[in-house]
């Protein structure tokens, strides 16, 4: 699992979450989504909490959240990098946009660096598909992506990207 | 002003008093705001238009639009009354296009759309090539209206067709008449809209629901999207329609997790609508109740499949159920359900305002209507387009796609998703409609259309879609399960050199066991990709398999890169390599050696020169 | 209602799959995902069979959830059905091979060795689920899978959570290959990573329902823990005692 300690989870800030929703089992996908915002990912405590609050068992809640892509079950970045792969970006060469920043960063799309600053993702089509190849930093599309483009980018998040790009 | 609209002659008068007073001579500037134009900062603009407008105290109208459909182009703006239409516009544009467009009348130059083989500049919106060739019924109302404005959509005819109905149509008239259009769903299938609302109508349960899927998955469509975010009452009055039709008092919208500007400006739309009395209890003084929720996607494209979408709405794992029972009969919590695309949504209003003679006017015998296509991929102008059904590929790629960009041929279109195929040069004539795609190997799909040209790989798009699918098969059944993973493998070993005849007999045998035995449209449809390319460019695999060689130059294991002597010796492309292959001193051919050269591309993108050759 | 399977004319009736109707005449099709106890699923695909209605064409449908149809004709074992089965086995076997009952099946239609790429680090899980919907019908619905389509794997929540799980084996049971670990030692019971202490017949002494199983079935059927206590054997035999008493007298 993680090398960094899970930090403790307050439980509290599911209860406003909990309120807005009826206590049954068609509310689960919409109560995961607003804890995942709210605490950047689905911690095991809460998840826990969710199921008995909804009256579901345990099992129903952490197999249904690891079904969906969009549900991250480990800690995630401060900064989250998701990178397009839908069929436009594809043939515009977004896979090579992948594999540049795995080299920046050290990790696989997928996961997270060791100091929590970046979660490198990939999605299959956000749905800008004219400007692809598509990147999304913190909320922020990047059109017509290059390595260049993404490497200014990343000298902001990731410390000693800036000292690889001369060597 | 947030009154109740009391009865449809209410709604008639409101419109009326909105359009007294909206002078079509005044002057507007419409910037569009689809989350494409977004992205390169219109928001910004829309903002600096605003502040320049409000700074000189001019009497101008900007209005935030949804996606006008050309995307390639953005960030769009169109000035009213004269509809001039400007591209590419920067911030620093703003001052200029007040001074001279909207206070003199006069046409910037350099903003202006220019053709990109002639050169030739066009100046209304409706001349530009891309529009003028389309027939946009749904997306015109993207560039009118301002979609977080019911005012807007009600001035421009909304709602008519919903007040019409329920102070004069009985359900089954409404059925009638949406069978008689002969709509048929947009999400991909096809299935005449008509009667699966009079099966739902009929079949016993009660609550009733419909149901809206906007979990547009398909890599490369963007429509719904578009449509969502630029018109949602336009979805909203369809479900209002279908639900009046059928007999629900509940409807559910179910919208990808990714699209959360369409999300915001649904909520918006429905909230606003709920304050007028639009959605709630006895809609426009009538007997008839109905409420929209929103609920969202979590990252499975399976879960367009609407069994596995009614799974996931119910708080289960998207995982598809056989049919029979089909929704209709049993959907959403064992009840009746309709369920249907957002384009499907979006036309019922039209044909229940023009009428069902007007809309079996448009389209061929047995395709009716427009169809919105997302044009993407390597052709010159991507967007959004819209055309009747029975347009050519030829008409949509080059008349409104201004062909192949960068001056290369033309190779395939993909259609329909990971569940079409890709159709090459000879059957650019095919008229667009459901049949004639499904026969030449491909389908409809929900609108995605990728053009490709000769540097694209058939066989690596295959193998791309492949690997899509089964990053996305919810595992249930083993033909899909089982079969896409293998079926990746075979496509791997080909795309990588390690492949022998065999190995296509196999995917030709796999290929036809999955698409029998899938449990779903999913795992039924996956192979279409494969074997339409193999159907139509089986000399591509050939040479992956026989001669270990890419002709467009994409696998990786079959290319390699080199340098020419157009190289000034800059050495840009040396401190790039993330292998440091590249050998060579300042202003001296550079070298790459073929053992450390991982094939990135990072050298051919940074290359000003063109001296790094990919074969 | 009447249905014709590979030729021959048997009466159906409406609640009825397409499977049943055959079980019930001696057609055999075979089935691995599917129990009699259970809802069907659909999901290994083994029980495919070709349907026609009317003058349509032949379509390839479960025959476990295909409901009975009157004048519908069906082919068990046509050529493209057997092509599909052999197929699935050939997927399967190349999924988990170390699993008997798959290479029995496999080697009855015709595949000695999977002809695709092995899955690296097989289990002999074929993801057909029964373990899951078996525990969700009988048990507490203790296990899922995680993750979703070739990358699942059946598991406890969270991967180590066994708090739900009582012990009661249907998983184990009704897996079709064994890829649940179930290990009885005296009144010991070890499966998924939990021991658990099963009672004692009262009439034997043999080892019965685990504490926690009896609790359960007590809770679910409002009977005292102890209607529990007896094994199999001995309550049909008390049974008998009481039924041969009753008419003996």
């Amino acid at each position: 699992m993680n090398a960094t300690a899970e930090p403790t989870c307050d439980l509290t800030k599911l209860d406003p979450i909990l309120a807005r929703y009826p206590a049954e089992r068609r509310s689960l996908v919409m109560v995961l989504q607003d804890a995942q915002k709210v605490y950047q990912y689905l911690p095991r405590p809460a998840l826990e909490r969710i199921a008995e609050a909804l009256k579901v068992p345990r099992s129903h809640v952490y197999h249904l959240a690891t079904f969906y892509k969009a549900f991250s079950l480990e800690p995630r970045g401060r900064h989250i990098c998701t990178i397009c792969l839908g069929t436009a970006c594809h043939v515009r060469g977004a896979r090579r946009l992948v594999e540049h920043v795995e080299r920046r960063a050290g990790i696989q799309a997928g996961r997270t660096t060791p100091d929590l600053q970046l979660t490198l993702e990939t999605v299959n089509c956000v749905g800008a598909c004219a400007l692809g190849p598509v990147v999304i930093v913190d909320g922020e599309y990047i059109g017509s992506a290059t390595t260049t483009k993404l490497d200014k980018v990343l000298k902001r998040i990731l410390p000693g990207a800036a000292e690889e790009q001369q060597a | 002003m947030t009154r109740r609209i009391t009865d449809a002659a209410h709604l008639e008068r409101l419109r009326a008093e909105l359009q007294a007073a909206r002078d079509p001579a005044r002057k507007a500037i419409a910037v569009c705001a689809g989350t494409g134009c977004v992205a390169y900062g219109s928001r910004k603009l829309a903002i600096a238009f605003r502040d320049a407008v409000a700074a000189r105290q001019l009497d101008v109208e900007v209005r935030a639009t949804g996606c006008h459909g050309f995307c390639e182009r953005g960030p769009l703006v169109v000035v009213f009354p004269s509809r001039v239409f400007y591209q590419r516009v920067q911030v620093g544009d703003v001052e200029e296009i007040l001074d001279r467009t909207v206070a003199r009348g006069e046409v910037i130059d350099r903003l202006l759309y220019a053709d990109p083989t002639t050169g030739r500049k066009y100046v209304h919106e409706d001349e530009v090539p891309f529009y003028a060739h389309q027939h946009r019924l749904i997306l015109g109302f993207n560039g009118k209206i301002d979609p977080e404005s019911l005012d807007d959509y009600i001035a421009n005819g909304g709602y008519r067709a919903l007040a019409r109905t329920l102070t004069s149509l009985l359900p089954e008239q409404v059925i009638e008449a949406v069978t008689k259009a002969g709509l048929r769903g947009r999400g991909g299938a096809g299935f005449p809209t008509g009667r699966k609302w009079a099966l739902c109508r009929q079949a016993l349960g009660n609550p009733k629901y419909v149901v809206c899927n906007a979990d547009e998955g398909d890599p490369g469509a963007f429509m719904d999207r578009s449509v969502l975010e630029g018109n949602p009452h336009g979805v909203i009055e369809g479900m209002i329609l279908g639900a009046y039709a059928i007999g629900a008092r509940e409807g559910y919208v179910y919208v990808r997790n990714e699209y959360p500007l369409a999300v915001e400006r649904l909520s918006l739309a429905v909230a606003a609508a709920r304050a007028r009395g639009l959605l709630g209890n006895n809609i426009l003084g009538r007997d008839f109740s109905f409420d929209i929720q929103i609920t969202r996607g979590a990252g499975a494209f399976v879960c367009g499949e609407e069994t596995a979408l009614i799974g996931s709405v119910e708080g289960n794992r998207g995982q598809p159920r056989f049919r029979p029972p089909y929704p209709a009969q049993s959907g959403l919590w064992g009840k009746p359900t309709v369920i249907n695309n957002v384009e499907t949504w979006v036309n019922v209003p039209w044909i229940l305002d023009r009428g069902a003679d007007w809309f079996a006017g448009i389209g061929t015998a047995g395709s009716k209507g427009t169809k919105i296509f997302s044009l993407v991929g390597k052709v010159n102008n991507t967007g959004l387009v819209e055309v009747p059904m029975g347009a050519t590929l030829r008409h949509i790629v080059f008349d409104i796609g201004g062909g192949i960009r960068d001056g290369r041929a033309f190779k395939a279109v993909q259609t329909g998703g990971p569940s079409g195929g890709c159709l090459p040069a000879e059957m650019l004539d095919l008229p667009i409609d459901y049949e004639s795609l499904t026969a030449a190997g491909s389908m409809m799909g929900s609108g995605g259309m990728i053009v490709m040209d000769d540097r694209t790989c058939m066989v690596d798009v295959a193998r791309y879609f492949i690997d899509f699918l089964l990053e996305e098969s919810c595992g249930k059944c083993v033909p899909c399960r089982e079969g896409l993973t293998q079926m990746s493998h075979l496509l791997h070993a080909i795309t990588e050199g390690r492949a022998t005849d065999e190995t296509l007999a196999a995917l030709e045998t796999l290929a036809p066991v999955v698409q029998d035995a899938s449990l779903c449209a999913l795992g039924q449809t996956a192979p279409n990709p494969v074997l339409s390319t193999i159907r139509y460019f089986r000399d591509e695999y050939l040479a992956h398999i026989r001669d270990r060689r890419c002709p467009a130059a994409v696998c990786k294991s079959l290319i390699t890169y080199s340098i020419n002597d157009q190289c000034t010796g800059c050495m840009v492309c040396a401190r790039q390599c993330p292998e440091h292959a590249i050998t060579g001193e300042r202003k001296k051919l550079h070298r790459i050696d073929p053992a450390k050269c991982t094939r990135c591309g990072i050298c051919l993108s940074v290359c000003k020169f063109d001296a790094v050759d990919v074969r | 209602m009447i249905v014709n399977i590979n030729g021959r004319d048997l009466l159906a009736s409406p609640e009825e799959t397409l499977l049943q109707v055959a079980r019930r005449n001696g057609i055999a099709i075979p089935t691995l995902c599917e129990h009699a106890g259970l809802e069907p699923w659909g999901g290994c695909r083994l029980c495919v069979v070709e349907m026609t209605r009317g003058a349509g064409p032949a379509r390839v449908v479960p025959s476990c959830l295909q409901p009975a149809e009157d004048g519908l004709r069906v082919e068990t074992h046509t050529p493209r059905i057997l092509r599909i089965r052999s197929v699935l086995l050939d997927l399967l076997l190349a999924r988990a091979p170390e699993a008997r009952r798959i290479q029995d099946l496999a080697l009855e239609h015709g595949v000695k060795r999977t002809s695709f790429v092995p899955r690296t680090d097989p289990d002999k899980c074929i993801l057909c689920s029964l373990c899951v919907r078996a525990c969700a019908a009988v048990g507490t619905q203790a296990l899922g899978t995680a993750g979703r389509g070739a990358a699942g794997r059946i598991s406890l929540p969270f991967g180590d959570d066994a708090s739900a799980c009582v012990g009661c084996g249907a998983c184990a049971l009704s897996c079709p290959t064994g890829a649940i670990e179930m290990v009885d030692r005296g009144s010991e019971r070890r499966i998924w990573g939990r021991t658990f202490q099963r009672l004692r017949c009262p009439s034997c002494g043999a080892p019965t329902l685990t504490r926690e199983h009896a609790a359960h079935l007590a809770a679910r059927s409002r009977l005292p823990p102890e209607s529990f206590g007896p094994c199999e054997r001995c309550r049909r035999e008390q049974a008998s005692r009481q039924f041969l008493e009753l008419v003996g007298k």
